[in-house]
């Protein structure tokens, strides 16, 4: 029995320093394994963790009586960085489908169309958009260079575990390239997967999407799953009369093959993955609008993606010694794109390679830990924009050192710096520093500054620009990057958070304040109607972004989350200091949700509403506005009902943008795509109205 | 640049290559988390102690340590001081007094939360 328990210290001590190697938080290893979040609690975890007691007593009720109760966001108390864990059961409160849908629930991320015709979702962290969040798939860096615009929709959101969201610009560990934060996605594992998953979604906007997992142990250590994701939307649909499919036709295939080796005695533990992905899209006007072209051919965009990736990780931790490990992982990615837009054609290759090692220990004891390590990566693009070529290679070496302290009570700090050199730009230093700091035992403050750099990759972060007339225009200034300098920025921010109990209720209040101020951009300026132009950063572009959220959790059955946020983000355009076109300055958030208590069989009630308030959004200069303006601030309601019959079968429905809330006429001169006034980019409310859903879930454990 | 991999390099076959570290276990009392915070944390202010994890259930703390610069007389002192019983060691009772409430391990037996 001793013996046991000490091996299971010791895997659960593998996996655990092994997740949180390369940044990880605590909270992901799988409830089901109690013994092992038991064996985590008690070994090394709480040296860091300093639970109030009563915290510690309601979560071990949770976790024996009703596990959904666990919520949905954690935060932690220890960590000195601020990281919430969006879990499974948060993840199923989104209606559909991908990872950039995920985020529809959660106020620290802000989910918008990033244009009218590719019905392509786009994320924005502390009011700046994905290309400035560095996003890694089990801290691999992922959705990068050709993959930035779709790569979003290119994880469908059953293969997700959970995700790890960390504020201001996080570990060195992953990279250089996290500006206003880091978001990774933690996939399903084989080992703690059921056998047999099923999903089915069905929408009236015409978007099915089927979804199954198989996943199986082949002996104690090895562990393989197959995951496979369609979707297709077949019905082209014009609801707002504009002569254009308001979301594109298409299909997706999406495979992934996984193992995973675990040896719980010798403390080994792996991964290898290997995915493969198939999209197709086609938007534009409706076959129907040919009697009005006056003999012009249809304006039309087909997009066809197709990537493969293959990933491996590996940790060993000592068996003597749970407090030291290694870990090494790579990855090696090719994304092809091509696509036209009308008269344009714009086709992009990347290939992409990725390694990792680390190695983690301790100075003296656990409450100094060190990790120091080094990364490799390599970047070939080939893109054709309307004949023109671009090709480039990018390399870069680089080692980092991060210094971890824990006081055991109240205060944390880790400290981090990288060295690298890139081929393009030569050497650099990326410092970056967090701080914890627990005044008193609810209250938890954290500090953080950084810097960030990064290659703007200009067309195919930017794919809406393919969506206008406009004239384009690169105004380089002999950078090595399509003429460009890399962008540079600093992160400076903290937060507070105070928890606080009325009776049983549970009150969870943070406040967030973050600034992103950037010494190197590639502009983006729309501010002339006629042009669309690249610019090299002129006098000031920062971001502001403050967050006041509260969460409510009464017991047994609802939570509610309440939420505030301003974003002042502003660019210095042709010399004037202006807000970011289609940013909110203002968003509220509200979100109530209800859980019955599940009977002896698993049978369940669950049900949330989520309430959007989207501010006012500055609009640029163009023929319907020639002086410009501002957008109206607008709300969205967005809800879902789940019945579970058991634990393995669930039937859910919901309705998205309840309200009916659209963007009047979207597209700027909709009617003459040829001319250059047509312009389907500015975008900032939803182009499809309300929209109910039906799907299921069906598990055999 | 080089240099800082040399001495990246150099720290972590220190790391690899200068500890031999030994484990054993002790019996603590105590009862909650707030206790096995408190072990953990009077186990690691011992000069020479690597790692310790206490478990709740069956109170024994496990620990890594360097036996050069620790030993577990020292220990085991240490743990008492900070008002936890140990086979060879008893806490203060006025250590004790002052516990966390859920710590008081002497009356009313074990009560695991």
């Amino acid at each position: 029995m001793k013996k046991n328990i000490w091996r299971s210290t010791v895997y659960c001590t593998a996996l655990f320093v092994y997740l949180l190697s390369t940044g990880r938080s605590i909270a992901t290893p799988r409830i089901h394994y109690t013994w092992c979040t038991d064996v985590i609690h008690q070994g090394m975890e709480q040296q860091q963790d300093t639970i109030p007691p009563k915290e510690i007593i309601t979560e071990k009720l949770e976790e024996v009586t009703v596990e959904q109760r666990k919520k949905g966001l954690q935060k932690s108390y220890f960590e000195p960085k601020n990281v919430v864990t969006v879990n499974a059961a948060e993840l199923l409160k989104a209606a559909c489908c991908n990872l950039s849908e995920s985020f529809e629930t959660n106020p620290s991320i802000d989910v918008s169309y990033s244009d009218a015709l590719m019905g392509a979702k786009q994320i924005k962290m502390l009011g700046l958009s994905s290309p400035y969040i560095q996003f890694t798939e089990e801290n691999i860096p992922t959705i990068r260079g050709a993959a930035q615009t779709y790569g979003l929709s290119f994880i469908p959101g059953t293969w997700v575990e959970s995700i790890q969201i960390t504020k201001g610009v996080g570990s060195v560990a992953n990279g250089y390239e996290s500006m206003a934060g880091q978001i990774n996605t933690e996939l399903k594992k084989p080992f703690t997967e059921p056998l047999l998953f099923v999903n089915a979604f069905a929408s009236q906007g015409g978007r099915q999407e089927f979804n199954t997992h198989w996943n199986t142990s082949l002996n104690e250590r090895w562990h393989t799953g197959l995951f496979v994701h369609a979707n297709r939307r077949i019905e082209a649909m014009d609801a707002n009369g504009d002569g254009f499919m308001d979301m594109p036709m298409g299909d997706q295939v999406n495979l992934m093959h996984r193992w995973q080796y675990t040896d719980t005695q010798k403390g080994w533990v792996g991964f290898a993955t290997l995915k493969w992905l198939k999209d197709d899209k086609e938007a534009g006007q409706m076959d129907s609008q040919i009697n009005f072209m006056g003999g012009q051919p249809l304006w039309k965009s087909i997009t066809s993606t197709e990537r493969l990736e293959g990933a491996f990780k590996m940790g060993y931790v000592f068996p003597e010694m749970p407090y030291q490990s290694i870990g090494l992982q790579g990855n090696l990615s090719r994304h092809v794109q091509q696509s036209t837009f009308g008269q344009k054609a714009y086709d992009m290759d990347h290939i992409s390679g990725y390694a990792n090692g680390l190695f983690q220990s301790i100075i003296g004891s656990t409450q100094n830990k060190f990790k120091a390590g080094g990364n490799l990566t390599f970047d070939q693009y080939e893109e054709l924009l309307n004949g023109s070529e671009f090709r480039r290679r990018d390399y870069s070496i680089g080692s980092f050192f991060e210094y971890s302290y824990d006081n055991l009570d109240n205060i944390g700090l880790v400290a981090g710096v990288r060295a690298d050199w890139h081929n393009q730009w030569g050497a650099f230093i990326t410092p970056r520093l967090h701080l914890r700091y627990n005044p008193w035992t609810k209250t938890t403050l954290r500090l953080a500054a950084g810097s960030g750099r990064r290659a703007a990759n200009i067309f195919t972060e930017n794919q809406n620009i393919f969506l206008t007339n406009r004239l384009l225009v690169l105004e380089n200034n002999a950078g090595p990057i399509y003429g460009f300098d890399p962008e540079l920025s600093w992160n400076y921010g903290g937060s507070i958070r105070q928890t606080a109990s009325l009776g049983s209720i549970g009150l969870d209040l943070t406040l967030d304040l973050y600034r992103t101020q950037f010494k190197d951009q590639v502009v983006v300026n729309w501010e002339n109607p006629q042009r669309l132009s690249f610019q090299p950063l002129q006098g000031e572009s920062y971001a502001n972004s403050a967050l006041a959220s509260l969460e409510i959790d009464i017991p047994t059955h609802w939570e509610v989350r309440l939420a505030y946020k301003l974003d002042d983000v502003k660019t210095t355009y042709d010399g004037n200091l202006l807000q970011r076109p289609l940013q909110p300055r203002k968003r509220a958030f509200a979100q109530l949700s209800y859980q019955s208590t599940p009977n002896a069989l698993g049978a369940q009630w669950r049900w949330d509403a989520t309430y959007h308030g989207v501010g006012s959004q500055r609009l640029v200069a163009n023929v319907r506005n020639p002086y410009g303006g501002y957008a109206p601030s607008y709300h969205l309601v967005n809800s879902q009902l789940t019945k579970a019959f058991s634990k393995t079968l669930e039937v859910y429905v919901g309705v998205e943008n309840a309200t009916n809330y659209t963007q009047e006429n979207p597209i700027i001169a909709a009617s003459e795509p040829y001319n250059d006034r047509f312009d389907a980019a500015q975008i900032y409310a939803p182009i499809f109205g309300r929209m109910g859903y039906i799907g299921m879930r069906w598990t055999l454990l | 640049m080089k240099k800082i991999i040399f001495l990246l390099s150099l720290l972590a076959t220190t790391g690899l290559y200068a500890q031999k570290p030994q484990k054993t276990t002790l019996e603590v009392k105590g009862n909650c988390s707030l206790c096995q915070k408190r072990i953990v944390k009077a186990t690691l202010g011992v000069k020479g102690v690597k790692w310790a994890a206490w478990d709740i259930p069956s109170d024994q703390l496990t620990l890594i340590y360097d036996p050069l610069k620790a030993d577990l007389a020292q220990v085991e002192k240490a743990i008492a001081a900070a008002g936890h019983d140990t086979k060879n060691q008893k806490a203060p009772k006025e250590v004790y007094e002052k516990l966390p409430a859920c710590c008081l391990y002497r009356d009313g037996g074990k009560h695991v939360d």
